[in-house]
């Protein structure tokens, strides 16, 4: 029974959750909806943490559904590199769980908050699926189902310019998927066969050919365009802004990293690194966009009157440091890259969580609104604060980590200007971090609040937030398994030893 | 008992740190016991620990030594934990949980930072004095206040990345990173260099200690100006001890703060123009080199921080009670704060170094090994800023907020509190300065020196009274504008008649010229500025809501590119 | 050239239309403000994508994959069975996209996207413009405000006028 249990588990973590959408729906009701959610996650997130062991033990865990062989069957893989990103998904999403209970009802109207959870749930098994499956086609069918789940859960925000914001998300990610399938189609044409590791048996023959060179021009570009990447970026600010708190939480920390996720997971090993990088110059142009992103995200941030814009254009500069660590093609820059997308979900994560609460007892959220918090929620603002700290890169922090680990790849693969552009990006975070820290301690509250009658966030926020926060500084204090974990992914992916 | 002794949790550092913490969350009557009790624990802490390197952990891939306790660094320490035990006392009336928290995290990370035993972790407390001390100026709690904060948390991060690129350029250079000797060979000991620079307030790098220092709370200022410009003073002489550019550097910076601590009228700003004039002192040791030097920069650190703070101290009572800190309300004041005075007076006479007063016997360590390694320009250098720190420091501060015409004030005495960390600094002022051997014996290295030789003190008191007659005659008279007054007293007889006209030219030629530089950057800047709103604001052309067909049109471009590069 | 008339222009028909209609769905989004022809245009897109998955599994004189007498030549099965899921991801995503155009007709009056996101970027700047305002208002007060408890003299002490 148990081992049963164990063999089945890569298929497991997405069918429970798949399966426990339309359970959610049937329950009709807002807290059964929540339990099944809880309990659907928190499941996911075990079995994730033990594949991420099973995957260190043995390096990769295979798993063909439905007893077709591959690769004529679909096939899950399971690696160190899939298994960090689907840590990251289920412990957020399991994060999420006890957070969204209040968050959500204090925005969305009770009869539809079982439909909440369900999408959420079936954002998490499309997101879940992305990571595990070890096949082409199933990725793009798994990122949609992700993305549809996505644009209605946005649609869902208390204020109406969500229903636009979400539309627009719509038509960007629909050309983004449209695109992935057209390349995939391409290489598709040329191999005859959808399973990763089939492609990249077969890939190297047809290298020279047109089709393949167009079939990675789509898959970068739509896999771009789902990671927000400049200059597709633009959906972005709007989605995460308008979301529901705990939506723009959950969605913030997870989907453009399993976007990121699957662009790599195409250019290293279905189309390889000589290939991408070598033969055509993807690396060049990926860094000079990530550059880019860097630079104009955090400036955009700072001129945000809103945190939650704030936080979101923020993540569009974070979004370059991760493609920069990647776009080397080096072990130490794509292990870079890794850590920096695990510890960036967990940071943005932790700071949409703790806006959240604060957005739950101001019903507002531009930096005017949060004034003086500090002495009426000051466990939320401490967690703020932190987080803030870990976004910037300071010591002891999760982001600290990630920045060293960035800089020393970045130094190595001599990109010295890259590198300067990281260090003026980190300096504009100071400020739009200190800002949001300026108006949360050091502004009176307004005389007129009208709120007072809430105090600190809920129980279940409070635990959410600092939960991942807490992790924000184990990892900063203690990030030797993680560094390692990284890479023995990078070794896996890019070569070189762990 | 002793075996936790060694290991990285019995660091001071953490037990400020961890003291912050419980302060955090300790009801408000006890936080005045701990402000004392914790620096007292983390000093006796400190001097428990043997020599040697302790504390060593494994870190990302590092092995790290937290804590290595040796002359050099345990007289910083020391003189870090008595100070966060001063400040403690000064701000007990301060009823400020984050103030409280972040002078003591603050401490401990300086404290931390000096008793690094390698750049990483330096690097990791450096940024947490940056961090934790911006609170103090941010605690002033106004607009003024926040954006200067936001100006001086960025350069000293700066320095903090500038720091970082620093050790990993070096680590790849030489696989070793061990905060030792570093010299100025490398790359990486060049980026290490200006990072320290900038926190010792180089000239040219300075200006963020007289934009930031005024602007903190009357607590803040005293807690902000004893760590991070000492601790880059340390880290100096740690790593680039006898580099013969750090005389140079440190000569300008002992002359140029004189001319803007003259014509500023905030009192405050001029004891941080004079803060940079101190620096400079102990940078030339460190540039000099010889264990006597180093020991005259470290002696002059420990003296520097007690009687600066002094001085913070006393126009931090007169900014308490009075509510204003410019030369020209004040006045007077000896009346209702005769405490304050007699105690800035002693500060006062620290600063320009009275024999029996504790500046004597640190500077003149320094000036003698300027001295006997034929440095003649340094030396004389060093001579002239004596004289001028009598100017700003020792007559202008006291003078004009004490005496001079009354403007009238009737406040109240400063509170207890402050009078008794005030007594206590005087106190360890005049101690020092008339028994300095218990300084000496815990000065880095072993050398001889003994400050009450006849020529040294006969020397000195002729500088000084040559410079307090030239003073008395001069008000007298009435000869001179206020603010040109105390330029004359510069000079001592040799080049008292050259000296003031130099000293206005340049002055106002580098007045002049700073005017235009920073107008010309204000220009510059608010054109970037706009340009940045047109681009990045909410509603510029970057940032706002684009069309899909807008967007759609970018992402057809970059693939067309993508293709094009392919092809 | 009559080679290229007669084989290699028919022979790639499948792929002209594919190229054709790309280009129409992704102009009509890119060029349409009307959400609804927006929408149009995002299938036709689509579309176009599934004739060139159906058109690469297709040989000349094959039939359905269907097991029958004899040796016929099969079409591939897997392109079309791939594409049944994409067409359902389609439909999905355009019941969606309709749904959202429904609630956005509800909410704004208009299904333009030039209306609609110009009466955002009026509320936009309206909130903004608020936001400005309390900004300064606060930075106006805070310049006057008593410092703390630590600042600033007690009120029963004289100052000279």
């Amino acid at each position: 029974m148990i081992t049963a249990f164990f063999n089945q588990m890569p298929v497991l973590v997405v069918v429970v959750p798949l399966l426990a959408a339309p359970l959610c729906v049937l329950a009709h009701r807002a807290f059964a909806a929540w339990l099944i959610y809880c309990l659907a996650s928190w499941l996911a997130f075990a079995m994730a943490f033990l594949l991420f062991v099973e995957a260190k033990i043995a390096g990769e865990v295979s798993y063909a559904v439905g007893n077709w062989a591959p690769p004529f069957g679909i096939e899950l893989v399971i690696d160190t590199y899939s298994a960090l990103v689907l840590l990251l998904v289920t412990g957020v999403a399991a994060v999420t769980g006890p957070y969204a209970r209040k968050s959500i009802a204090s925005e969305i109207a009770i009869e539809r908050e079982y439909l909440v959870f369900a999408l959420m749930l079936l954002c998490l098994a499309g997101l879940i699926g992305i990571t595990v499956t070890g096949d082409a086609f199933n990725l793009f069918v798994f990122l949609e189902i992700s993305s549809l789940s996505s644009y209605a859960l946005i649609a869902m925000g208390p204020k109406r310019r969500a229903l636009l914001s979400s539309f627009q998300y719509l038509i960007m990610g629909t050309v983004g998927g449209t695109f992935l399938l057209i390349g995939i189609g391409l290489i598709f044409m040329m191999t005859g066969t959808l399973n990763m590791a089939d492609l990249a048996d077969r890939l190297p023959e047809v290298y020279a050919t047109r089709t393949v060179q167009a079939g990675l021009a789509f898959i970068v570009v739509g896999l771009s365009l789902k990671a927000a990447l400049m200059p597709a970026h633009i959906w972005l600010p709007n989605a995460y802004t308008y979301a529901p708190s705990a939506i723009s939480a959950f969605i913030a920390a997870t989907a453009t990293k399993v976007a990121v996720y699957a662009l790599f997971r195409f250019v290293f090993t279905v189309f390889g690194v000589g290939y991408a990088f070598g033969t055509l110059p993807l690396g060049i142009v990926l860094l000079a966009l990530a550059a880019v992103s860097m630079i104009a995200g955090s400036l955009a941030s700072i001129f945000q009157t809103d945190v939650k814009r704030l936080l979101a254009w923020s993540s569009v500069a974070q979004m370059g440091y991760i493609v920069a660590g990647f776009a080397l093609a080096t072990p130490a820059g794509v292990s870079a890259g890794l850590v920096h997308l695990l510890n960036h979900g967990l940071i943005k994560g932790a700071l949409f969580m703790a806006v959240g609460a604060m957005v739950w007892r101001v019903r507002a959220s531009s930096i005017n609104d949060l004034a003086g918090l500090g002495r009426a929620m000051p466990l939320t603002s401490a967690a703020f604060v932190i987080g803030g700290l870990s976004l910037i890169g300071v010591p002891a922090t999760a982001g600290f980590i990630s920045k060293w680990a960035l800089m020393s790849a970045l130094f190595d693969a001599q990109h010295y200007g890259v590198m300067a552009l990281l260090l003026v990006a980190s300096l504009l975070s100071i400020i739009y971090v200190g800002r949001v820290i300026e108006a949360l301690y050091f502004r009176p509250l307004p005389d007129d609040v009208s709120h007072h009658k809430h105090g600190e966030a809920p129980l279940g926020m409070q635990v959410a937030t600092w939960t991942l926060i807490a992790v924000n500084i184990v990892i900063g204090v203690h990030a030797t398994p993680e560094l390692e974990a990284a890479a023995r992914a990078a070794a896996s992916l890019v070569g070189g030893a762990p | 008992m002793s075996d936790w002794l060694g290991h990285a949790m019995a660091s001071p550092a953490l037990v400020l740190m961890l003291g912050a913490a419980l302060i955090a969350c300790l009801p408000r009557w006890l936080h005045g016991v701990w402000l004392l009790v914790i620096p007292a624990a983390a000093l006796a802490l400190l001097w428990q620990l043997p020599m040697g390197l302790h504390g060593q952990i494994g870190l990302f891939g590092f092995d790290l030594t937290t804590l290595r306790v040796d002359g050099l660094s345990r007289i910083w320490a020391t003189i870090f934990l008595i100070g966060s035990f001063l400040t403690g006392l000064y701000a007990l009336h301060v009823d400020d949980r984050i103030q409280h928290v972040s002078a003591l995290v603050y401490a401990g990370a300086a404290v931390g930072a000096v008793l690094a035993g390698d750049l990483v972790t330096l690097f990791i407390y450096w940024e947490a004095t940056a961090i934790a001390s911006v609170f103090l100026i941010w605690a002033s709690r106004t607009i003024k206040a926040h954006i200067v904060g936001l100006r001086y948390l960025v350069i000293q991060v700066i320095s903090g990345l500038l720091l970082m690129m620093g050790t990993i350029i070096h680590y790849h250079a030489t696989g070793s990173i061990a905060f030792d000797h570093l010299g100025l060979a490398t790359p990486g000991g060049w980026l290490i260099f200006v990072a320290f620079g900038i926190k010792a307030a180089f000239p040219l790098l300075h200006n963020w200690v007289q934009d930031a220092y005024p602007e903190a709370t009357v607590s803040g200022t005293v807690i902000l100006s004893i760590y991070t410009t000492k601790l880059a003073i340390y880290s100096l002489a740690r790593g680039y001890a006898g580099t013969e550019a750090l005389i140079t550097i440190g000569a300008v910076m002992t002359i140029f703060p004189i001319f803007f601590a003259v014509i500023e009228n905030d009192l405050r700003r001029v004891l941080a123009y004079s803060l940079n004039n101190q620096l400079g002192f102990m940078v030339v040791g460190i540039g000099i080199g010889t264990p006597l030097a180093l020991n005259g920069a470290a002696a002059h650190a420990f003296a520097h921080i007690l009687y600066k703070g002094l001085l913070f101290m006393s126009m931090g009572a007169v900014l308490h009670r009075v509510g204003t800190i410019k030369a020209s309300e004040l006045g007077g004041l000896y009346k209702s704060m005769p405490w304050t005075a007699a105690f800035c007076i002693v500060g006062s006479m620290s600063i320009s170094a009275f024999p029996l007063f504790s500046g004597f016997v640190t500077k003149s360590m320094i000036l003698t090994a300027a001295a006997e390694n034929h440095h003649w320009i340094a030396w004389l250098a060093l001579l002239v800023a004596s004289a001028g720190v009598l100017d700003h420091s020792g007559i202008k501060v006291p003078f004009f907020s004490f005496f001079h015409h009354d403007a009238g004030f009737r406040v109240r005495e400063a509170p207890l509190n402050m009078l008794l960390a005030m007594g206590a600094t005087a106190a360890l002022c005049i101690g020092i300065g008339v028994y300095p051997a218990p300084l000496y014996a815990i000065l880095p290295f072993d050398v001889e020196y003994s400050p009450y030789t006849s020529t040294h003190v006969i020397n000195q008191l002729q500088l000084l009274m040559f410079a307090a007659l030239a003073f008395v005659v001069l008000f007298r008279s009435g000869l001179y504008p206020p603010e040109v007054r105390g330029l004359n007293l510069d000079s001592d007889w040799l080049y008292r008649r050259l000296l003031p006209a130099i000293g206005r030219g340049i002055r106002d030629s580098v007045a002049a010229l700073r005017a235009r530089i920073v107008a010309g950057l204000g220009q510059l800047a608010g054109l970037a500025g706009h340009w940045l709103t047109d681009a990045f604001g909410t509603n510029g052309a970057a940032a706002r809501t684009w069309t899909t067909g807008v967007m759609l049109l970018w992402v057809t471009a970059l693939l067309a590119a993508y293709l094009l590069l392919y092809y | 050239m009559n080679q290229f008339l007669t084989e290699t222009l028919p022979g790639l028909f499948n792929y002209w239309i594919v190229i054709g209609l790309m280009m129409i769905g992704f102009y009509t989004v890119i060029a349409h403000d009307n959400l609804v022809k927006k929408l149009i245009g995002l299938t036709v897109f689509q579309s176009a994508v599934f004739i060139l998955y159906i058109s690469m599994g297709f040989i000349h004189g094959s039939t359905a994959p269907i097991i029958i007498d004899g040796d016929p030549v099969y079409a591939h099965p897997l392109p079309q069975v791939l594409i049944l899921t994409a067409i359902v991801v389609g439909v999905s995503t355009t019941a969606l996209g309709l749904a959202l155009i429904v609630r956005i007709n509800e909410a704004y009056g208009s299904i333009e996207e030039d209306d609609v996101l110009a009466a955002d970027m009026a509320t936009s700047e309206g909130e903004e413009a608020r936001e400005e305002a309390r900004s300064e208002q606060a930075e106006a007060a805070e310049g006057h405000a008593a410092t703390g408890a630590d600042d600033g003299a007690e009120a029963h002490e004289s100052r000279p006028a």
